[in-house]
């Protein structure tokens, strides 16, 4: 039996239970784990899927559970975007946005104290009205109506009479560590840094930054790639590293996705599945590390599978689907964040352009000599960096910390996306393509073995002069911008408007989301849903359940594809 | 002692000043359009091609930015002290020269008071803010992060003025400057096109706050006493604040101060509109908002007048009269043209008598004809019902431009001959014409006719309707046979 909530991929959609019965951790998510608890900022940094939330919802339960002198804090900025369009309202923008996040951090208290059994509300009302004049539900309220897009006014009228910064805040979090003999507390900042708005990411870091005490430390989860830090932010001194995610080249990989397996589907599924050892451990690698990956290929097999045996076929299109959802979700920035498009685009080309520099290296080598890393030749450019930076944000590359100098020079070296690699037959086994010798190659795959490439090999000039930011040119004489950071045409002189990038997302079309032609017409003749905004705007999906066909189930599903989309 | 030259000499030179200057017409523009325009074009200097041939422009370009803010923040000063009664109160104890009237005129004697002051800094903008307008920049709001960013780029003027582009410890403080510089270096403004472009958008981010709020400040102290609700007593100083603050830059279109004006007016509760009863309030409360609002010419809004009794809709339309009477106005055509209860229509009526004079002469454009048969079963109701006179109610029909013959026709039983040719007479000949052709129609007590015939002689247009009354007569003498012809006797 399969149980109901198994195909779940975000952590955050997990019950306490679930969490607790399904995760699986290893060596280093141990060690992750313990940081987390620890008394320092750090930052967690892994791609989509790759069990941020899971680790941050499993410190936070486990302090509860096991460290009855931790306070732990879990605070989910997924609404990070919704602030964006502020910053185009008012000049203080930067206040309002960091009045967010810190009557987020106090809110979210409640839901600790109560799971802990030590939550006397009127107590708390009475220490929050205190400490930052103003109620609980006043405070509630506000992150409610700057989530709400309230009107400009209305907000600042809120948040003015909010005494909320850093300070406060810290003091007041010792205050109810005091009252409830703790020691200190972790905040577990999820989603905190969204990868489509570089400004809000610096207001956030320079909160990040001052939010720590003796008594509390912050750690927050970032996306590798697209996160930009404020100026005064000092990766190593403000905050460490932690990576998440489970790296294919550490020894007890396949041991690791064994007992999610095991944990997740449960004997029966597992057992079926172990009976093609060589097909198995290839789902493993194709999710490059990332469990998510693995559930949804699983879910891919088991589909139309209850019984009868699964082919070499089956096995690989499990794979192409799950590696097509990868270079999807890369592509998918060019219409999420349109003004990159051209990056994403040279993005696409370099992979594919990566993917034939392995094979060709890989050819007529040894089963135990194949590479499945690439090095790029230092220097590299910055707009090469952004164009990478794109493709580790999406997961197809990885790039791993320690630089190989030799005396070939200095390389950068990256973990090119697993799947990829056996999708395209990277290891150059002949005509046909075996499961068993793929993951002997990737199992018998070193470091130290890696595809050299000069930069220039992959970023020639002319590749360079095409990434240029993808932004409207000026709409009053119709001249392209002198730069991405211009403000005004130098030719006519009129403003550039700047526009909000969460408006430029909402106000797209739906057929962007994942959802059939023939949905997505049904949708526009049954309904007046046309743009992304129209979604999220239909609370409790009653226009999209106006539908034929469209009933509560999948209301939910559009409505969490369309957040999805939203979502960095 | 000889003391050594260093340098040559000077010469001697006196010049003609009026050659740095030129006689421009003052354009119709608001302050911050003219702030925009101004911008417009220094902002065109800041191509990097042209910054990288002349470097130096990078200085006067902030200096001109600056410069330009200054500009507006002294028009506007001005335009609120000409316009607001609150400003001219709080700047009225301002000292300034004679001179200055002599050289702005009476009108704009205002900008004499800045010849004294500056608005280069945050400090000076807060404190004239506060003297001579009574607008206080409050702590914490958004034009206050926007000053405070504005007053960074007046150090930068500060600093390329001051100083041909050499940073001083003040400004660097300020700017939140703080490299170590070894003794024969020094910070230089220097700023590329992207930077500049930056500055400039600080300035228009400040005058934009500024001028948004400056306005609300404005418009919040006039609610209640300057603004009372009367639109047409009061559309000209309104108008007149909204020129002053309205951007046709960026709005691309021209104000609709009508219906500006009607969102800023007090609202009126229902209590105060029909103490009376609170039966209908949540109707009463609906109607006012939508009318505020601007959704009065929906059908929901008459639908939910027909909702309400006859006195409740007489109170609320004396309160609506109050907002906007124009709009009224064309409720109340729309009402005769198309309400299906009769209470509506008389109600509309009753506000229009009452509104007398003032309506007709503010004809609007011709209305529609309204259904006839309406007008007279109205008719009918009001006299019936609420005891109406019909004189009150003819230059209510004389403005709806009704065909009068039929209404008067139908309703002559009510309204008797004599105020008929009364009427008639006001009209003129045409009318009588008609009427007297459809008297035959009519049964008339002979009475009438006899006092018929008494207005018809003392009827101004006596000489155009000769031969009407020989109809008259000819009517009567054949209907009784005899007739007491005392009253043609004159003839």
């Amino acid at each position: 039996m399969i149980k109901e909530n198994v195909f779940q991929v975000r952590a955050e959609n997990l019950t306490k239970e679930e969490i607790l019965q399904w995760t699986s951790f290893t060596e280093k998510d141990q060690f992750i784990i313990k940081k987390l608890q620890g008394n320092s900022s750090k930052l967690l940094v892994g791609p989509r899927g790759s069990g941020k939330s899971m680790l941050m919802r499993w410190a936070y339960y486990s302090s509860i559970e096991n460290e009855p002198e931790i306070l732990p804090i879990y605070i989910n900025f997924e609404k990070y975007l919704y602030i964006e369009p502020i910053l185009h309202q008012a000049s203080n923008g930067n206040v309002i946005f960091t009045k967010w996040v810190l009557s987020k951090v106090i809110t979210q208290i409640v839901p600790t104290l109560v799971e802990c059994n030590r939550y006397d509300s009127e107590k708390f009302s009475k220490e929050i009205l205190d400490f930052f004049k103003v109620d609980i539900e006043y405070l509630q309220r506000l992150t409610y109506q700057l989530e709400g897009g309230s009107a400009i006014d209305r907000i600042e009228e809120l948040t003015s009479s909010v005494d909320l910064s850093v300070g406060n805040v810290i003091a007041f979090i010792k205050h109810i560590l005091d009252q409830n003999n703790m020691k200190r507390a972790i905040l577990l900042l999820d989603d905190a840094a969204h990868a489509f708005s570089p400004r809000l990411q610096k207001e956030f870091f320079e909160i990040f930054r001052v939010l720590k005490s003796r008594e509390v430390s912050a750690k927050a989860a970032v996306y590798p790639g697209l996160t930009n830090y404020s100026p005064y932010f000092n990766i190593g001194h403000d905050a460490l590293f932690l990576d998440v995610g489970y790296s294919p080249d550490e020894p007890d990989y396949i041991s690791f996705f064994d007992d999610i397996m095991e944990k997740r589907f449960g004997d029966e599924v597992f057992t079926k599945l172990k009976e093609n050892r060589a097909g198995l451990n290839n789902l493993y690698y194709a999710a490059n590390g990332i469990p998510r990956g693995l559930i949804v290929m699983v879910e891919f097999l088991l589909d139309d599978n209850t019984r009868k045996k699964i082919t070499q076929r089956e096995y690989y299109d499990a794979i192409d689907m799950w590696t097509e959802t990868v270079s999807k979700n890369h592509d998918s920035l060019k219409i999420r964040i349109p003004r990159y498009k051209n990056f994403v685009d040279v993005g696409s080309e370099i992979m594919e352009r990566l993917l034939e520099l392995i094979k060709e290296y890989n050819k007529g080598k040894d089963k135990s000599s194949k590479a499945v890393y690439i090095g790029i030749s230092n220097p590299i450019s910055a707009e090469l960096q952004k164009v990478i930076d794109f493709l580790e944000y999406s997961g197809l590359l990885r790039e791993k910390k320690n630089i190989s100098k030799g005396i070939k020079g200095v390389y950068t070296r990256y973990l090119v996306h697993l799947g990829k690699l056996i999708q395209a037959n990277s290891f150059a086994e002949g005509k046909t393509k075996t499961l068993a010798y793929s993951s002997d190659s990737i199992s018998n795959s070193k470091l130290r073995q890696f595809a050299r490439i000069q930069a220039d090999r992959i970023f020639s000039e002319e590749v360079k002069s095409r990434c240029q930011f993808d932004l409207p040119p000026c709409n009053n004489c119709g001249a392209p911008r002198a730069s991405e950071q211009a403000k005004f045409c130098t030719g006519c002189g009129a403003e550039l408007r700047s526009a909000s990038i969460f408006y430029e997302i909402i106000e797209q079309e739906i057929d962007v989301l994942p959802l059939t032609s023939k949905r997505i017409q049904r949708i526009k003749i049954d309904s007046e849903i046309r743009t992304i905004k129209d979604i999220l705007m239909d609370e409790n999906g009653i226009e999209l359940k106006k539908v034929q066909r469209i009933g509560a189930w999948w209301a939910d599903k559009i409505r969490s594809y369309a957040e999805e989309f939203i979502g960095g | 002692m000889k003391v050594p030259t260093v340098n040559i000499s000077e010469e001697t030179l006196t010049i003609e000043y009026s050659r740095f200057f030129v006689t421009e017409k003052t354009k119709n523009l608001s302050p911050i359009d003219t702030f925009y325009n101004e911008c417009t074009e220094l902002v065109k200097m800041t191509e990097p091609s042209m910054l990288n041939e002349n470097p130096s422009l990078s200085r006067l370009l902030v200096l001109g930015f600056v410069s330009a803010v200054e500009k507006y923040l002294r028009s506007i000063f001005c335009e609120v002290i000409y316009l607001c009664p609150h400003a001219k109160k709080k700047s009225s104890e301002q000292k300034i020269k004679l001179g200055s009237i002599d050289y702005y005129g009476l009108k704009k004697a205002a900008e004499g008071i800045f010849e004294e002051n500056s608005f280069a800094s945050s400090k000076e903008i807060r404190s004239l803010s506060s003297s001579l307008l009574g607008f206080t920049i409050n702590q914490g709001t958004s034009l206050d992060a926007a000053l405070k960013e504005f007053n960074k780029v007046c150090h930068l003027r500060h600093c390329a003025v001051h100083g041909a582009g050499k940073l001083n410890a003040h400004n660097a403080k300020e700017l939140g400057i703080t490299d170590d510089l070894n003794e024969d270096e020094h910070k230089n403004l220097l700023a590329d096109s992207n930077a500049l472009q930056d500055a400039l958008k600080i300035c228009f981010s400040f005058v934009r706050a500024f001028n948004q709020a400056l306005f609300e400040n404005a418009i919040k102290s006039w609610v209640g006493n300057v603004i009372k609700g009367g639109w047409h007593s009061e559309k000209v100083i309104f108008g007149g604040l909204i020129q002053a603050f309205w951007s046709a830059v960026d709005n691309s279109s021209t104000p609709d101060l009508r219906k500006m004006y009607r969102e800023i007016v007090p609202i009126i509760q229902p209590k105060d509109v029909y103490p009376e009863d609170e039966r209908n309030y949540k109707i009463l409360r609906t109607l006012i908002k939508s009318f505020i609002e601007g959704s009065s010419r929906d059908d929901r809004f008459f639908n939910d007048l027909e909702r309400l009794s006859y006195f409740e809709l007489i109170s609320l339309f004396r309160t609506l009269q109050f907002y906007d009477h124009e709009e009224l106005k064309y409720i109340f055509e729309r009402i005769i043209e198309k309400a299906k209860k009769d209470h509506v229509q008389l109600a509309a009526i009753h506000i229009i008598l009452s509104l007398g004079e003032d309506l007709q002469n503010q004809p609007t454009e011709a209305p529609q004809e309204p259904e006839t048969e309406g007008i007279i079963k109205t008719i009918q109701v009001a006299y019936n019902n609420y005891g109406y006179k019909f004189e009150e109610l003819f230059p209510f029909l004389s403005l709806l431009e009704i065909s009068t013959v039929e209404i008067i026709i139908n309703t002559l039983p009510l309204i008797g001959i004599e105020l008929l040719f009364h009427e008639l007479d006001k009209r003129g000949y045409k009318e009588i014409e008609s009427v007297s052709q459809n008297l035959e129609v009519l049964d008339i007590e002979e009475n009438d006719i006899q006092l018929a015939g008494y207005y018809m002689l003392n009827a101004k247009h006596m000489d155009d309707y000769m031969e009407d009354i020989e109809v008259v007569t000819n009517y009567v003498l054949r209907k009784n046979g005899s007739f007491e012809l005392t009253a043609f006797e004159t003839l």
